[in-house]
């Protein structure tokens, strides 16, 4: 495995505030593909790959369970970075317990052996503990307890921010002693797709958003 | 041992600290001059402390010149084996030095783009990394001093 560094690319990114904090994204998305044209062609293919099963806008509607668990299957023996396989992992694992969980308020039964209704390390343990309140999980995911509290008071949008919470921490721990290499860039596309569809939900960065454009618009024509 | 290859191994620590040193400055300069030509992507001023920091490893190249200066002398049995010792270990010093400044540098100019006001604190570490090949220079003067042959 060749590691390559990126040190124009990587300090050439401006700094992404926590997704919640942020009241737009730092970077546009013309902006950043240009950006990332520094990469090694090798690297673009792999940044291709990933955002095809993880990046939220890059992921076709018609994508059925199967194809995506068969391109999960596929990225997880192409891809060489173990750091990169694991946030690949941790957005993948959190998906799917927050599916199963999902499942279990709805009060659905236990999944029959063979239907695909999640992917990652940990189905079989779910099916296996799906009478545990908390699959048997809460060792290893403390938040478990919280986001079933989340689902059973409705609020979807508490879910959605510890969902979130969860990978942007995870995805920053796994990163923390790397500072040049591709996983970085991983990285920053991951936090920079949270913080997309989460501006993209958020009413209020939404109206300050269009009251700059409407500012500068003004500006601009000298009004 | 061979007279021809004490020989050599004289020459070769004569000239060592002098081209391991600019070996590690050539890869620590290029590294954080990447880091440099991007962060001018991203900010509107201060380019020039970027293209500063960006240079602080070609010291070790300065360091080289000095030591491999101070070795030069003629070669005999006598001494061809601690010129050995002394310039190729400072050589590879003044590398490793050069390298990981390189890294240090890379990453004062990451972070200080976005937060100007941590410019000079970034910089310690670089300035720790500059230390150790300030002592390996010294001393490889120091001893360079007690060996036959020098002025």
């Amino acid at each position: 495995m060749i590691r390559r560094e990126y040190y124009t690319l990587i300090t050439s990114l401006p700094p992404l505030k926590r997704f919640d904090q942020a009241e737009r994204l730092p970077i546009n998305m013309e902006r950043l593909k240009e950006r990332l044209t520094m990469l090694w062609q090798e690297d673009v293919k792999l940044v291709d790959s990933v955002a095809s099963l993880i990046i939220w806008h890059r992921q076709p509607m018609e994508r059925s369970d199967e194809e995506m668990s068969v391109v999960y299957k596929q990225l997880m023996v192409s891809i060489d970075n173990p750091i990169i396989k694991e946030m690949i992992n941790l957005r993948i694992d959190i998906r799917t317990i927050i599916v199963a969980l999902r499942r279990r308020y709805r009060g659905l039964p236990a999944p029959q052996s063979g239907e695909l209704w999640g992917i990652g390390r940990w189905v079989h343990h779910i099916e296996k503990h799906w009478d545990d309140q908390n699959l048997r999980l809460s060792s290893l995911y403390p938040w478990i307890p919280q986001a079933r509290e989340h689902l059973e008071n409705r609020n979807a949008l508490e879910l959605e921010r510890l969902q979130m919470n969860q990978v942007w921490d995870g995805v920053g721990l796994l990163t923390e002693q790397n500072y040049f290499g591709i996983d970085v860039i991983f990285s920053y596309l991951f936090k920079w797709d949270m913080m997309q569809r989460w501006l993209a939900n958020n009413g209020e960065a939404a109206t300050i958003r269009f009251n700059e454009l409407v500012s500068e618009a003004i500006n601009d024509q000298g009004i | 041992m061979d007279y021809n290859i004490i020989f050599t191994l004289g020459w070769f620590g004569v000239f060592s600290p002098l081209a391991l040193g600019a070996v590690g400055s050539i890869i620590g300069c290029a590294r954080a001059g990447q880091a440099a030509a991007g962060a001018m992507l991203e900010t509107e001023g201060g380019y020039g402390r970027f293209v500063g920091v960006s240079a602080m490893a070609s010291s070790q190249t300065i360091y080289g010149i000095v030591v491999t200066l101070t070795l030069s002398r003629s070669l005999s049995q006598a001494n061809a084996p601690g010129i050995f010792g002394i310039g190729f270990l400072c050589g590879l010093t003044l590398m490793a030095s050069g390298i990981y400044q390189g890294y240090c540098c890379a990453s004062s100019i990451n972070v200080s783009k976005s937060k100007p006001e941590v410019f000079g604190l970034s910089l310690a570490p670089a300035a720790v990394v500059e230390g150790f090949a300030v002592f390996a220079f010294v001393f490889a003067l120091v001893l360079a001093g007690g060996l036959p042959g020098g002025e």
